[in-house]
C-alpha cells in the first residue's frame, strides 16, 4: 500500500472521470467476488450465491449512480487541495530560492516597486480628478454641463432666460444654473472668513440626484424669484470647522456678507461643487444672489442680466448629448428672436453641452494630457524595471536549468514546471507591487507639495479601490509575464541533454533575448536622460527669466465688494488701508493695488489714441494702483514722474512703444471707448520698465497704471503690496491686525508672495522637471545594472576561454577587449536607438520646453557621455574579474 | 438468530470508522467485520456501506487508495484519518451520552410497568 500524501508527489494531475469510472466498477466486481466466494464457502451453489451478493448489496445501478455522484465530487475537492499544496510547495520553493539569493530579489523588487509606484502615482491622480465620482451624486455618467458659448465657459443666462429654457428640451429631464458668489462670513459673532459659495436654482439638487446628510434642501419655491426666505445649505467641512459637527446646526444662522441665512441642511462628505476640485461650501437660493452680491432684487427679473453661469443637467432616460444640444441651441434660437434685444450676445454665442461633471471642462483636455503623459513615463520606467528583472529571471532560469531538468525527469509536468515559475514570478511581482504602492505615497507627496497643474493642493487620501486594484493588477500581469519567461527558456531546452551536461557553461539561445532587452533598456533610459535634461535646462532658464520686479513683496488680498461697498467708499477703505498699514514699524514699503502680478485677477483695457476710431484699440493690461505703488514693487520710473491724479496714466515701456514707437509717451493723450458709445480720456505722466505679470515663457506685457481713484466700481478687490523687514509670519500678523482694525468685517481672500504665484506660475515645469529627472536616475541606474547582469554573464561564461588566453600569454589589452567589446555594442546601440527615439518622443514635451530647442545638441551629447560614464561602470568589475582569472583555475573547472 | 434490526441514522459511519480504526481494510472486509461483530444482527445493504465509504472519503474522515489483498487481488483499501479519529471519538462519546439517558428512561419505565 502507497501512502496517499507519496502518490500525490508523483501523480500531479487529477484523475479524470473515466479513471473513477474505472475504479469504482473494479471495487463493487471485487466486493461481489469476495462475496460470492464466501457464500460459496458456507456451501451455496454458484447461481445462489451470486443471486445472494446481488441482494445483499442491493439495487445495483441506483448504487453505481449514487457512489459515482460522490467520486466525481471527491475527486475535485482533492485536485483543488492538491493544486492548493503544489502551490504552497512552490511558494516554499520560491522563498527558499530567495532567500538563498537575497541580493538578486531585492534588486528585482526594489526596481519592480518604483516602476509599479510611479505608474501608480500617476494613475491615481488621473483616477481622483479625472475617473472618481463627485461624491454623492447620483447616475454621474447621465449629467452633462451646458456651457452657453462655444469653447468658453462664462457667458451667463438670466434668470428669465433659464426658465424659458428648462422646460423645452426633451433630451434633458432636468437642469439646474449656479452663479459662484465672492461671498465672506460665517456664524454670527465670528470673523468672517472667505468662503465658496454659490446661488442655485431650484432643481439643484435634484438634478444631480443628491440626499442631505442633516435637514433638507431648499425647496422649488424658496429657489424660484420672488422668494426671499434666506436659507443656506453647508458643507460638510464648514459644518465641522464652523459648527462643530452639532447635527443641532440646522436652524443655526449663517452671516454672509452681512445678509443672515438660516442653515437648513448639510450636503453630503466630499461634496464641494460639480466639479472635483470645487471649494464651494455654501448653497443659497437663486434669489440670495442679489441681497449677497448687494444688487437690487429686480435683477434677479432682467432678461440681459447674464447671472447664471453654469449649469447641470441630466440628460432624458435614452437620450444622448448629442441630441440635447441640438434641441438647446433651436431652443436658444428661438429665445433670441422673441427678445431680440437682451438676447443680443447669444445670437452669436452657440451653446454647447459636455459629458460628465468633475473636472472643469476647460481643464479636462490638459489634464488629460498631463495625466498620461506621467502614465507614460512611469510606463516607460516600468519597461525598463521589467526587462531588467526578466534578464535576471533569464538567467536565474538559466542556472537552474540543472534543477528543472532533475525535476521533469523525474515525472514533473511541464504544467507543474511551468506552475513553479509562474509562483515565483508572481510573489516577486506582488512583492514589487505593495512596496510600489507605498513607493506611490512618496510620488504623490511631490505632487502635494507643489501646486499641481495650477489646481488647488488637494487633500483627503487618494488610494482607492480602484488605484489598490490598479496596482496589483498591474504586478500580477508582470508576475505572469515573469513567470512565462523562464519557463519558455526551459521548455526550449532539451532536459535530458541538459541532466547530462548540466554544470557544464553553455550559451543558450537566450543571450540573443537578454542582449535585446539590454538594448532597449538603455535607449529607454537615453530617452529619459535627454528629456530630464532638456527640462532641467527649460526650468533653469525660467528661474533666470527677470520678471521686471521684486517677487518678495507679500500681497494681501481684500474684497469690499462682498460687504456692499460703493466704489467712493471703497477709496476711502483703501486709503485707510495705506495709511494704517504704513504705521507697522519694521514694514518698508506699501502700496494698495487693484491687483498684484501672478497672484490676483488681471483686467483687460482697451486704449485708442484721440484721432483713431474705436475699433483699433489696442489691449493693455491695467492696474489701478497707489502712491508708492512702483517703489513698492521695485519697478524703475524711466521718465517723468509716478504720482497720480484720476485721468492720468503710467505706461509700461512695451506698451508705448507698441502705442508710439521709440517716441517719448509723456504728455500723450490716450482714449479709453466705454460700452455704450462714450470715452474716458487720459495724459500719459510717466514711463516705467515692462514687467511680465501672467507668464515667464512670453514677453513682456503691455501693461498701463492708471490711480487707485479710477478703480470701476465693480472691481471691488484690492491688494495690499507690503515690503517689510520682519519676518514673513510677523508681518501677516501685523498686517492682519490693521486690516481689522479699519475694517473688522474684511477677510483676506489670499496672502501669499508674488513668487508663490511665480511658482504655481511654473508649477507643471517644476513637477514634470522633477519627476523625469528622477525617472531618468533611477532608469540609468537600472539600465546600468541590466548591462553589468549581461557583461559579467558572458564574461563568466568564458572564463575558459580567457583563463586559456592569459595562460597563452594574450596582453591584457586583449583581454579587456575580449569582455567590453560586447557591453560596447550593446551600449552604442542602446544610445543609437535612444537618440532616435528621442527625436521623436521629445514632441511630447515641446511645448513645455523654454529657452532650449528641442534637438538641442549640448543636451544629447550630455546624456551620452552620461550613459558611457554608467557603461563603465558597469563593465569594470567584469573585466577586472576576467583579469585575475587564473588559467589553472579555469581550465580545471572544467 | 436475531431479528436484523434498521440501523439507527448516522451510526453506519460510526460503525465503519470503528473497523478502520484497528487496520486499513478494503469495502467486504469491513462488511465482514460488522457482520462478524454484529453477529448479522444489523440490517444494511452492501451499497450503503461503500456510500458511506465514499462520503467519509470526501469528507477527509477516511483515505483509500489501491492495495494488493492477500491472495493478490487489486482492492481499494481504505485508512482513517486523523480527522476521522477524532470523528469517531467524539460521535461516539456523544452516542454513548445518548444511548445512556434513552436507557435510563426506558429501563425506568419499564420497571415502573
Amino acid at each position: 500500500m502507497i501512502r496517499p500524501g507519496i502518490r500525490r508527489l508523483f501523480r500531479l494531475h487529477g484523475r479524470g472521470q473515466r479513471v473513477v469510472d474505472a475504479d469504482l466498477d473494479e471495487e463493487i466486481r471485487l466486493h461481489l467476488d469476495l462475496r460470492i466466494e464466501k457464500l460459496q464457502e458456507s456451501g451455496m451453489s454458484a447461481d445462489e450465491a451470486r443471486e445472494e451478493a446481488m441482494r445483499r448489496f442491493g439495487p445495483l445501478d441506483e448504487a453505481r449512480r449514487e457512489l459515482r455522484r460522490e467520486a466525481t465530487r471527491r475527486e475535485s475537492r482533492l485536485r483543488l487541495r492538491e493544486r492548493i499544496g503544489a502551490i504552497a510547495q512552490d511558494v516554499r520553493l520560491a522563498v527558499r530560492g530567495i532567500r538563498r539569493t537575497p541580493g538578486y530579489a531585492l534588486l528585482a523588487v526594489f526596481t519592480l516597486a518604483l516602476g509599479i509606484g510611479v505608474t501608480t502615482a500617476a494613475f491615481s491622480l488621473a483616477n481622483w480628478i479625472l475617473l472618481r465620482p463627485v461624491p454623492g451624486v447620483a447616475e454621474p455618467d447621465r449629467l452633462v454641463i451646458m456651457q452657453m458659448r462655444e469653447g468658453f465657459q462664462g457667458t451667463g443666462l438670466s434668470y428669465a432666460n433659464f426658465e424659458d429654457l428648462g422646460s423645452e428640451i426633451p433630451a434633458i429631464s432636468s437642469m439646474a444654473g449656479y452663479a459662484h458668489v465672492g461671498v465672506q462670513g460665517g456664524p454670527v459673532g465670528v470673523k468672517p472668513e472667505v468662503i465658496g459659495a454659490v446661488a442655485v436654482t431650484g432643481d439643484y439638487f435634484d438634478v444631480l440626484g443628491m440626499r442631505p446628510v442633516i435637514g433638507r434642501f431648499p425647496t422649488a419655491e424658496e429657489a424660484s424669484v420672488g422668494g426671499s426666505v434666506q436659507v443656506a445649505v453647508v458643507s460638510t467641512r464648514i459644518w465641522r470647522s464652523m459648527f462643530g459637527g452639532d447635527r443641532d446646526v440646522i436652524g443655526e444662522e449663517l452671516s454672509l456678507n452681512g445678509t443672515d441665512f438660516t442653515v437648513i441642511g448639510v450636503a453630503p462628505e466630499g461634496f464641494h461643487g460639480t466639479s472635483r476640485l470645487g471649494g464651494t461650501d455654501v448653497w443659497v437660493p437663486a434669489p440670495a444672489y442679489a441681497p449677497l452680491r448687494h444688487l437690487p432684487d429686480s435683477i434677479m427679473g432682467e432678461r440681459s442680466a447674464g447671472t447664471f453661469m453654469e449649469f447641470v443637467a441630466r440628460l432624458a432616460p435614452g437620450a444622448e448629448a448629442s441630441m440635447a444640444e441640438t434641441q438647446l441651441r433651436t431652443r436658444m434660437a428661438g429665445l433670441v428672436a422673441a427678445y431680440p434685444d437682451a438676447n443680443e450676445i447669444y445670437k452669436t454665442n452657440i451653446p454647447t453641452i459636455f459629458e460628465g461633471i468633475g473636472l472643469d471642462v476647460r481643464r479636462r483636455e490638459g489634464a488629460a494630457k498631463m495625466l498620461s503623459l506621467m502614465m507614460g513615463l512611469g510606463l516607460v520606467l516600468l519597461l525598463i524595471a521589467c526587462s531588467n528583472v526578466a534578464n535576471l529571471l533569464l538567467l536565474r532560469g538559466i542556472h537552474r536549468r540543472g534543477e528543472t531538468a532533475v525535476r521533469r525527469a523525474l515525472g514533473a509536468s511541464g504544467g507543474r514546471i511551468l506552475q513553479t515559475h509562474l509562483v515565483e514570478g508572481v510573489l516577486l511581482a506582488l512583492a514589487g507591487g505593495v512596496l510600489g504602492a507605498g513607493i506611490s505615497l512618496l510620488v504623490l507627496e511631490l505632487f502635494r507639495s507643489d501646486s499641481f497643474m495650477r489646481l488647488p493642493p488637494f487633500e483627503g487620501v487618494i488610494l482607492d479601490w480602484r488605484v489598490l486594484s490598479f496596482a496589483l493588477a498591474l504586478s500580477l500581469v508582470i508576475g505572469v509575464a515573469f513567470g512565462l519567461i523562464p519557463a519558455w527558456v526551459a521548455q526550449r531546452e532539451e532536459y535530458l541533454a541538459n541532466l547530462k551536461d548540466a554544470p557544464r557553461t553553455r550559451t543558450g539561445g537566450t543571450t540573443t533575448l537578454r542582449r535585446a532587452l539590454s538594448i532597449a533598456q538603455i535607449a529607454a533610459a537615453m530617452v529619459l536622460l535627454i528629456g530630464a535634461g532638456l527640462l532641467a535646462r527649460t526650468l533653469h532658464t525660467l528661474s533666470e527669466v527677470d520678471l521686471g520686479f521684486d517677487e518678495d513683496v507679500l500681497t494681501f488680498g481684500v474684497d469690499a465688494g462682498n460687504l456692499g461697498f460703493t466704489a467712493d467708499h471703497n477709496t476711502a477703505l483703501r486709503y485707510a488701508l495705506l495709511e494704517r498699514v504704513r504705521e507697522i514699524p519694521g514694514i518698508e514699503r506699501v502700496a494698495v493695488a487693484s491687483s498684484a502680478p501672478f497672484t490676483g485677477v488681471i483686467t483687460g483695457f482697451n486704449l485708442r489714441l484721440p484721432n483713431e476710431d474705436n475699433a483699433v484699440a489696442r489691449q493693455a493690461w491695467q492696474y489701478s494702483v497707489s502712491e508708492g505703488y512702483f517703489a513698492t514693487m521695485g519697478i524703475p520710473l524711466m521718465q517723468g514722474r509716478a504720482p497720480l491724479n484720476p485721468g492720468e496714466l503710467v505706461v509700461s515701456e512695451p506698451f508705448s512703444r507698441m502705442m508710439f514707437g521709440d517716441a517719448s509717451p509723456i504728455g500723450r493723450q490716450l482714449v479709453e471707448p466705454v460700452y455704450g458709445g462714450t470715452t474716458n480720456s487720459y495724459t500719459i505722466v510717466g514711463l516705467v520698465d515692462g514687467i511680465r505679470i501672467r507668464s515667464l515663457r512670453e514677453s513682456e506685457d503691455p501693461v498701463v497704471y492708471r490711480s487707485i481713484e479710477s478703480v470701476p466700481a465693480w472691481q471691488s478687490e484690492t491688494t495690499i503690496l507690503v515690503q517689510s523687514r520682519l519676518p514673513r509670519a510677523q508681518t501677516e500678523a501685523l498686517v492682519a491686525e490693521a486690516v481689522a482694525e479699519v475694517e473688522p468685517q474684511l477677510a483676506f481672500y489670499t496672502v501669499a508672495t508674488i513668487s508663490d504665484g511665480v511658482k504655481q506660475a511654473i508649477g507643471e515645469e517644476r513637477l514634470l522637471g522633477r519627476l523625469v529627472s528622477l525617472l531618468a536616475l533611477l532608469a540609468a541606474f537600472l539600465a546600468a545594472i541590466g548591462l553589468y547582469a549581461v557583461v559579467s554573464y558572458a564574461a563568466a561564461q568564458r572564463t575558459r576561454e580567457i583563463g586559456i588566453r592569459i595562460a597563452l600569454g594574450a596582453p591584457i589589452r586583449a583581454v579587456i577587449r575580449l569582455v567590453a567589446r560586447e557591453a560596447g555594442v550593446l551600449a552604442l546601440l542602446g544610445i543609437g536607438i535612444g537618440v532616435v527615439g528621442a527625436v521623436w518622443l521629445t514632441q511630447l514635451v515641446e511645448s513645455r520646453l523654454f529657452g532650449v530647442e528641442r534637438l538641442d545638441p549640448a543636451t544629447y551629447l550630455m546624456a551620452t557621455a552620461v550613459f558611457l560614464l554608467a557603461v563603465a561602470a558597469a563593465t569594470w568589475r567584469p573585466v577586472r574579474a576576467a583579469l585575475r582569472t587564473d588559467p589553472v583555475e579555469s581550465l580545471r573547472h572544467e | 438468530m436475531a431479528r436484523s434490526l434498521p440501523l439507527v441514522k448516522g451510526t453506519l459511519d460510526l460503525l465503519v470508522l470503528k473497523a478502520l480504526s484497528w487496520t486499513p481494510m478494503h469495502g467486504f472486509e469491513v462488511t465482514s467485520w460488522l457482520e462478524e461483530q454484529s453477529g448479522g444482527g444489523l440490517e444494511l445493504t452492501d451499497s450503503a456501506l461503500y456510500q458511506a465509504l465514499y462520503r467519509m472519503e470526501s469528507r477527509g474522515l477516511v483515505e483509500a487508495d489501491w492495495g494488493m489483498t492477500e491472495n493478490n487481488r487489486r482492492a481499494r483499501y481504505y485508512t482513517i484519518t486523523p480527522a476521522g479519529r477524532e470523528h469517531l471519538a467524539t460521535e461516539s462519546r456523544d452516542f454513548l451520552a445518548y444511548t445512556r439517558i434513552m436507557m435510563g428512561i426506558l429501563g425506568v419505565a419499564e420497571v415502573g410497568r
